[in-house]
């Protein structure tokens, strides 16, 4: 149940990273957003007492700088200055784009006064200046093109009874169109383990995820009696098969620890001698593009962290799978 | 970690920039109209397809008359991206826009809490004594003297720079210059970069960010080509495109436009404290690089090791000697320091 949820409409980022992850490419990983709400979170000013519980994303536009034309594409990679010798500098492929997102952040108050509309307009005008001058993903907040009333932040209180909160949730949808919201489909990942285990013992997870992340084109042969001489004859057909409706891709979803945990200090050289240290590995699932019209509910599409430190697993979580099933 | 009280640099040291132009893009339309240059059509990449000829410096052993007859009755076909101004226009708008962060010299990322104290405090020290005015005021040069316009400037009849600072969408101030009066060799300015500096480098001190747009006018002449950025492409395949410039947007709709980093480039052009080799009669300034780098002419102007009797003059030894030495550079290089602090980068010590 989200009370209030703060919308940051529209917000134009150039050059973000492309690359998610060691095996995945296109849309930035969730936990760059993740890692936005966290540094939102911590800049706060004194005087805004808010928690910030989960984010959703809608993406609008996204535009990869690779090639155009073929099955393979290249990045557009950039040329850097020459460094000392006056020899050209190595080239480190960097993936990039430019995208259009609208992220939806969920807040509590933490003795904030959001009661009143006067209170969470100046938030959620604060915030959005404070987002304007960072970066998202890796990449540079850009102005938007138009300042129209549809684009402004907002800070929404839903309300208590529930043919209003509908309402509300349904005035906020048609903002959010056109575009789509990533949301996590690990039911789909695993019934297809057990789709492909039917089929061969030894099929594991990443087969299946493999399986999911591409089309694949299937030859059927079928036995069919001829009109003029009754004979029988072979008829091949082409087919793509898909598993599963929905615009399905593969996405990292966090990071599996690789190694003990250390105490803070333990190992030079960290990033933060402050904090804990730990080696990772990406971890991966399936995702789904889904436009926002099909959400029932602003919690189907908010992606929050959900840690298994016992099992080492540091990751995010997206309850839109359980809302599906349980239809 | 055995802590010793010698200052080291940290392993891990990152400075975002502070000057973050958004990627430019080309409108075409006429002279007088430019009041108009909203309504103005974005100029689009289009293909085209050529037979050039053999004209590249042959080896000995082809230049046999009969041969190279051979050589050129093949035709030595490409195709490349062009853009151009329409027919009935005369003039190229470019426009962009350019956020000037705040806290300056404060790293993104340090993992050495010393030293990044003592990085803070020679920081303010630097601010306190000179402020960013100089720098900014620099830039702000840059902005009016159309520097950033690239191979777009040269030869053209009529350039006009005009820059608006932003508040809500909406132009606050404006400032108009007549970019070829401006010089691109030295910055001595006048009272409007003067004021446009000092809105810079209020910006890069203060707390609040600050919204620059920036709209340059070229009057290069009916149909005539112009020149947005060229993509870098490895891997080519052979019988691909030879040449791919930079275009916003897809299918049909390829808006021309310059990367984001050039424009950069352009803007942070200020080195003129680079020392000069003697046999060169003044290059005029170049970009604030760590090691003074110039891509066109394949040559780094600060060495890390410039021999005997030479001042080592590159970014790093200079920031090494201010912080763990606290050898104060001279004022000049004091600029340079801090305007390489302001184009960011990764300068840690992995030892």
């Amino acid at each position: 149940m989200i009370n209030h949820l703060l919308v940051l409409p529209r917000l134009r980022i150039q050059n973000a990273n492309a690359i998610s992850s060691p095996m995945t490419w296109g849309f930035p990983a969730m936990s760059a957003f993740v890692g936005v709400q966290q540094v939102l979170e911590r800049n706060l000013p004194d005087d805004i007492k808010l928690v910030f519980n989960e984010i959703g994303v809608v993406c609008h536009h996204i535009e990869p700088q690779v090639t155009e034309g073929g099955f393979i594409k290249a990045f557009h990679l950039t040329r850097n200055p020459v460094d000392k010798s006056g020899g050209t500098a190595a080239i480190v492929e960097e993936g990039r784009s430019h995208l259009e997102v609208t992220l939806l952040i969920g807040v509590e108050s933490e003795g904030d006064d959001l009661s009143s509309a006067e209170r969470r307009r100046a938030i959620a005008q604060t915030l959005f200046d404070q987002v304007q001058g960072m970066r998202i993903a890796g990449g540079s907040v850009m102005p938007a093109f138009d300042t129209q009333q549809r684009n402004r932040p907002e800070l929404i209180s839903f309300s208590a009874t529930e043919s209003e909160r509908v309402k509300q949730w349904r005035r906020l949808k048609r903002r959010l169109l056109p575009g789509f919201a990533l949301v996590l489909r690990d039911d789909l990942l695993a019934e297809h383990t057990a789709t492909l285990k039917a089929q061969d013992e030894s099929a594991t997870t990443l087969d299946a995820w493999l399986d999911l992340s591409r089309l694949n084109h299937e030859c059927l042969v079928e036995q069919v009696e001829d009109e003029k001489d009754g004979k029988e004859k072979e008829v091949v057909q082409w087919n793509v098969r898909r598993p599963y409706r929905g615009w399905l891709v593969p996405i990292p979803v966090g990071y599996g620890a690789i190694s003990d945990q250390y105490d803070p200090g333990e190992v030079a050289n960290a990033r933060d001698p402050s904090v804990p240290f730990r080696f990772v590995e990406s971890l991966y699932s399936i995702g789904e593009w889904v436009s926002p019209h099909r959400f029932q509910k602003p919690d189907d599409l908010m992606w929050f962290v959900e840690n298994d430190l016992g099992r080492g697993i540091y990751r995010l979580q997206n309850d839109y799978a359980n809302t599906v099933t349980q239809d | 970690m055995a802590k010793n009280d010698t200052l080291k640099t940290a392993s891990v040291l990152a400075f975002e920039r502070k000057l973050d132009p958004s990627d430019a893009l080309f409108r075409a339309g006429n002279w007088e109209d430019r009041a108009q240059v909203t309504q103005w059509a974005f100029i689009p990449v289009r293909e085209k397809s050529v037979r050039g000829t053999i004209s590249n410096r042959l080896k000995a052993k082809d230049q046999d008359p009969l041969k190279l007859d051979a050589a050129i009755e093949n035709p030595n076909l490409q195709t490349v991206d062009v853009a151009t101004l329409p027919h009935e226009a005369d003039t190229l708008a470019v426009r962009f826009t350019l956020r000037v962060l705040a806290g300056a010299g404060t790293p993104s990322a340090c993992n050495d809490a010393e030293y990044q104290k003592k990085l803070a405090q020679t920081v303010s020290g630097y601010v306190n004594e000179h402020g960013f005015d100089e720098l900014a005021h620099r830039y702000a040069c840059n902005l009016a003297n159309g520097r950033f316009l690239w191979r777009n400037r040269i030869g053209a009849e009529e350039v006009e720079v005009v820059v608006s600072q932003m508040k809500e969408g909406q132009p606050e101030k404006t400032w108009t210059f007549n970019a070829l009066e401006q010089s691109t060799r030295d910055f001595t300015g006048d009272a409007q970069t003067r004021e446009l500096g000092g809105t810079i480098a209020q910006a890069l001190a203060g707390k609040q960010y600050l919204l620059l747009d920036v709209v340059a006018f070229a009057r290069i002449g009916a149909g005539q080509e112009v020149f947005p950025s060229q993509e870098l492409i490895l891997d080519r395949s052979r019988g691909d495109k030879s040449k791919t410039l930079y275009s916003i947007g897809d299918g049909d709709d390829k808006k021309a436009a310059i990367h984001s980093q050039k424009l950069g480039n352009a803007l942070r052009t200020i080195d003129t404290w680079y020392p000069v080799p003697e046999d060169s009669n003044g290059l005029g300034p170049i970009a604030i690089e760590p090691y003074g780098s110039v891509t066109t002419q394949g040559t780094a102007y600060r060495q890390p090791n410039p021999g005997k009797g030479k001042e080592k003059l590159d970014f790093y030894n200079l920031l090494d000697n201010w912080l763990l030495k606290d050898q104060i550079p001279p004022v000049d290089q004091q600029h340079f320091v801090m305007a390489t602090l302001i184009r960011g980068g990764v300068f840690g010590d992995a030892g």
